[in-house]
């Protein structure tokens, strides 16, 4: 079980009914396979940096996981399939240092910078660990 | 000493070491523009003074905010 962060845009035409839906479905997966949702984020319509399926915006949503690889990749399998989604990102949230430093774990936690209303920085708990994040993308 | 012009000094410390920022994420879309210019081209480590540790996970962060669609890859053509 590891834990991952997953974001899809889902096609701007769906109502807030449509994007429910969508994460449900997706969370359903998830479960389904023994993996476990632990944090549901729509970050509503936004408009995309550049053009993906003839879309200029989309709506936004995050989740993260805790699940075995096989959710995963039947999560992607699903979310390339999935025709309301024009892309996704599937990344390895950054994993707990085991190791305590000394001043920076006494540190307090990192600031919290609001943007669009997400969390930033709290799950951000490891140094040294840019390898973590094995990146899958769909265009 | 022979140019006093050059007198401006540099920002020497990293945005992200002062805020104590652990972990660079890619979905602070807010602070990731800072380090791109309007070209959407990543800033170097000389200008924005980052230090090596934070610059490296600004990078992955920013390639990561690209792909899905938070920065642009490339400003787009007016």
């Amino acid at each position: 079980m590891r834990s991952y962060e997953v974001i899809f845009i889902l096609d701007p035409a769906l109502g807030d009914d449509g994007v429910d839906a969508a994460i449900a479905a997706a969370s359903g997966i998830v479960t389904k396979e023994g993996g476990e949702v632990a944090e549901v984020q729509k970050w509503g319509k936004k408009r995309l940096a550049y053009e993906i399926k003839k879309r200029r915006e989309g709506h936004y949503a995050f989740l993260r996981l805790r699940a075995p690889v096989k959710a995963v990749t039947e999560l992607e399998r699903h979310l390339h399939i999935a025709e309301s989604v024009l892309k996704f990102l599937t990344v390895l949230a950054p994993a707990l240092r085991r190791r305590p430093v000394k001043a920076k774990a006494s540190a307090p936690a990192p600031k919290e910078s609001d943007t669009h209303g997400m969390t930033v920085g709290v799950h951000g708990e490891a140094v040294g660990s840019r390898r973590t994040g094995a990146e899958v993308q769909e265009a | 000493m022979l140019n006093k012009r050059r007198t401006y000094r540099r920002q020497k410390v990293c945005k992200f070491c002062l805020d104590k920022v652990l972990q660079v994420d890619f979905k602070d879309v807010k602070r990731l523009r800072n380090y791109v210019s309007d070209r959407g081209k990543i800033i170097p480590r000389r200008i924005s003074g980052n230090c090596a540790r934070h610059q490296r996970q600004l990078t992955i962060a920013i390639k990561r905010a690209r792909s899905i669609a938070l920065l642009s890859f490339a400003a787009e053509l007016a």
